[in-house]
């Protein structure tokens, strides 16, 4: 017979100790059957919130992006996703895994990801948004999407059954937040090298100087030691190792009034950042197109009095042939390559 | 250092392990370097203060003890009150001070402005400024012996299971404590690990979930009407006492797993039937820091009833302040006051009412009414102190009586709308997941609001194994699948 409580009193060191290593491991069984079955519903939505299924299954050209990627300035018209599939045509499948705050960390992740699995695309577009380096985007606590970082990074069973209990008691790399919002807004905002203050003066929602916008988006001077400029550089590399075409590109930027507002300083500044990026992406054997000056001041979608990279249907137009084009000849080289190596093993 | 931390998870058991494994003379050494490193966990530049308070203290506290005249001993006390308090104002009010004169030098149009202080509020500094201070008086007063060891007297500044939000020990109860030769007790470590347990499920499952509610709803008064207004006051009743009961318990488990035993902070406070209840309930330690320190000094029960209510007043008023150093924390504590001294005035009409309606004859109906008036009037007050400023808590209070039409006449949409954000689960808004949830807290609540057992751990070792195990199990995996998954700092550690 059981009695309540009898066992406590009369309990030794050793026997406590067994049934301590005992619940742990009833408690480890639970868990796993808790995920198993009870919150299959959750993994579920988990995986397709924070986990795209192109990254799991991925087409022959994954299309990586933020928010000018799946922007559509016109409601009716086609995103620049669609824009750029309608015109590689049905030659080449293409997916795409973008969000409208993703970055190049992200990007890195994602990349890390596919490393790890068989099921590869052959080819990856990577927009790098310039603004996406300064401290405005890069530091913001609701962009570091710690979750899909986490989740790319540790996927395995084991990692999945304790991955919320992880992220709850915020183990080493399983913080989900790992920047406070007050902290955010004390950081330092950079025109080029100089401190011109914190986010929290510069991140308004009404504008009354665009000028400063400028400032707070484009013009913090990007260091080769960033860690979104290590990214590129990571994203390159694990490229060549994977044998994967990565396809870099600027997003465009609307420049004329960059200049208008900031003058010569506003060229020298993007000119100065592109040249850092390019050289990075060269040293892993990589190389970045620059549609950053592609597009003119009326073919941006000036929804907002803030500066932004989103386009209008004819600057999409544009873009989109101009991506797709970058695009083509890049499978076109990727596909030579494979019949040159083909060819040579059939010689052999 | 969070106790609901991974970091923690690894920390205690090492620590156990090794106070455990080691001779009783070495033991405060480790305790010390623990509870520093636990602290230093937080910013390592804070210890400092601690260091330098502890260093003030215990030398102050041996001059009194050596004092020959009581003109010294009363000198010596003073220093030590100048620099603790000192301590605590230059980090803690200074700014409120400076920014409320700059306002009235704004309202006056004069042309002066005081800088204000780039600091950060140390962590516990209240807590434990107050435990100091309550050792150097109990020395003054010649109720204790000032410690001799100094290493004992930092360990009993520095405890980490209570050092950065209590319960404030007094010394006479703490320090003798860590003179004890304290072997590992199995029984001990079951009841420690049973409120370790219950303290992180009203952390981590009530507390961090009903935050995100409170924290929507206040960040946007203005977007809100009464129904949803008087919920989010109600989840943050509930989320601040399961945060800093929760915190309390863990701080009880972990200190009664290495053997020590402190004082309970928290008796189910929402079962009050009177503020002065509520306050015998809530936050004990400091209650009673209150009561010995500030409340008897000033002449407690034995003076003329217009000053006993004068002494409360100011009493709560400090205890207020104490929170923060914001006039919401003042307004909070001063109705807290403002109550006390209505329910006196009041004690004997209400008796006679209750005796007109025949209330006497039903003493259930009676203490639930009694409970529920308490209840409201608590909420009220918790108002100001979830309020950032006064102006938000005006805009609740202002916006309370409206919107209810909404629930008798057209439905419950919008306090369906309120509660649907409960189910905004961590990981998505799962609407399954929403519900166990809901249902999860409700029961915690309902628990430990209406249970007849003031501790847990005793209730549940009433009863057979294979229902204590189901019990354990079922909180653990609540515990480590429900809780929230950004940072929710405890709510008393910015105190």
């Amino acid at each position: 017979m059981v009695v309540a409580g009898a066992d406590v009193t009369s309990i030794t060191k050793w026997s406590f100790f067994g049934r301590l290593i005992i619940f742990i491991l009833l408690v480890c069984i639970l868990q796993a059957v808790y995920f198993l079955f009870f919150s299959s519903s959750i993994y579920e939505h988990q995986r397709s919130y924070f986990f795209d299924p192109n990254l799991a299954c991925p087409q022959q050209i994954l299309y990586f992006g933020d928010s000018t990627v799946v922007y559509r300035c016109d409601p009716d018209g086609p995103s620049l996703f669609e824009a750029v599939k309608e015109r590689l045509g049905p030659q080449w499948s293409i997916g795409q895994v973008a969000h409208p705050a993703y970055s190049l960390t992200q990007y890195e992740t994602f990349c890390r990801y596919l490393s790890k699995h068989d099921s590869r695309p052959e080819a990856v577009i990577i927009p790098i948004n310039l603004r996406s380096f300064t401290t405005g985007w890069d530091m913001r606590p609701e962009w570091q999407f710690q979750r899909e970082t986490v989740y790319a990074l540790y996927d395995s069973f084991l990692y999945r059954v304790f991955f919320t209990p992880l992220t709850i008691f915020k183990a080493p790399q399983f913080n989900l937040s790992p920047i406070e919002a007050g902290t955010f807004q004390r950081l330092p905002v950079y025109k080029g090298t100089e401190l011109v203050g914190t986010v929290k003066e510069f991140d308004v929602s009404e504008v009354e100087d665009l000028s400063q916008q400028f400032v707070f988006r484009y013009m913090q001077s990007i260091k080769s030691s960033d860690r979104k400029a290590q990214s590129l550089k990571c994203l390159a590399r694990l490229g060549r190792q994977m044998n994967l075409k990565v396809i870099f590109y600027i997003t465009p930027i609307d420049y004329e009034t960059g200049i208008a507002e900031l003058g010569d300083a506003f060229e020298q500044q993007i000119t100065m950042n592109i040249e850092t990026l390019q050289a990075l992406a060269a040293n892993e054997g990589s190389a970045i197109f620059d549609l950053s000056r592609l597009l003119s001041s009326d073919m941006f979608c000036h929804e907002s009095a803030h500066p932004n990279e989103h386009v209008t249907s004819e600057g999409m137009a544009i873009l989109a042939e101009e991506v797709a084009k970058v695009t083509r000849a890049a499978m076109d080289e990727m596909q030579m390559l494979h019949q040159a190596s083909d060819l040579s093993r059939l010689h052999q | 250092m969070l106790f609901n931390s991974f970091h923690f998870i690894v920390f205690f058991p090492i620590v156990a392990a090794i106070y455990f494994g080691m001779p009783h003379r070495f033991r405060w050494m480790l305790l010390l370097v623990a509870s520093y490193y636990f602290y230093m966990c937080w910013r390592p530049e804070y210890i400092i203060l601690i260091v330098l308070s502890t260093f003030v203290d215990f030398w102050v506290a041996r001059k009194i003890e050596d004092a020959p005249h009581p003109g010294h001993k009363k000198i010596l006390l003073l220093i030590s009150l100048f620099v603790n308090f000192g301590l605590l104002f230059t980090f803690k009010y200074f700014n409120f001070v400076t920014t409320s004169l700059n306002d009235v030098f704004s309202a006056i149009h004069a042309p002066m402005s005081i800088p204000a202080l780039d600091v950060l509020l140390p962590v516990g500094i209240s807590f434990y400024t107050f435990q100091e201070v309550s050792y150097v008086i109990d020395v003054y007063r010649g109720q204790l012996p000032a410690q001799r060891h100094f290493g004992i007297f930092a360990v009993y500044v520095s405890f980490f299971p209570q050092l950065v939000a209590g319960p404030i020990e007094r010394s006479g109860k703490l320090m003798p404590q860590f003179f004890e030769r304290h072997a590992f007790d199995p029984h001990a470590a079951i009841m420690g690990l049973r409120l370790i347990l219950w303290g992180m499920c009203k952390k981590v499952v009530v507390a961090d979930n009903l935050a995100t509610v409170v924290d929507r709803i206040y960040q946007m008064p203005d977007a809100y009407s009464g129904p949803a207004l008087a919920l989010g006051t109600a989840c943050f009743a509930f989320q601040i006492y399961c945060d800093f009961a929760g915190y309390s318990d863990i701080a009880l488990g972990t200190a009664q797993i290495m053997g020590f035993r402190l004082m309970r902070n928290f008796d189910r406070p929402y079962r009050s039937r009177s503020i002065g209840e509520f306050w015998q309930r809530w936050h004990i330690s400091l209650s009673t820091w209150f009561r010995d320190y500030v409340y008897i000094p000033l002449g407690g029960n034995r003076v003329a009833i217009p000053r006993l209510y004068l002494n409360i007043m100011i009493v709560f008023g400090i205890s207020g302040l104490w929170h923060g150093a914001n006039w919401t924390f003042l307004i909070w504590g001063l109705l807290h006051g403002s109550y006390y001294v209505i329910g006196s005035l009041t004690a004997r009409p209400r008796a006679a009412l209750v005796r007109l309606i025949q209330l006497d004859k039903a003493p259930r109906v009676h203490a639930v009414l009694q409970a529920v008036v308490v209840f409201v009037i608590v909420n009220f007050a918790w108002i100001f102190f979830r309020a950032p400023n006064v102006q938000t808590a005006w805009t609740v209070i202002s916006r309370l009586p409206i919107g209810w039409d909404v629930v008798f006449h057209v439905g419950w949409n919008e306090l369906a709308y309120a509660m649907s954000m409960l189910t905004l689960a961590p990981l998505g808004d799962g609407v399954k997941y929403g519900l166990v949830l809901s249902a999860y807290i409700l029961l915690v609540l309902a628990y430990d609001t209406l249970s007849r057992h003031d501790d847990w751990s005793a209730a549940i070792h009433k009863y057979p194994t294979p229902i204590r195990w189901a019990a354990y199990a079922v909180i653990t995996i609540a515990i480590l699948n429900l809780g929230v998954t950004k940072v929710v700092p405890f709510q008393y550690f910015q105190f």
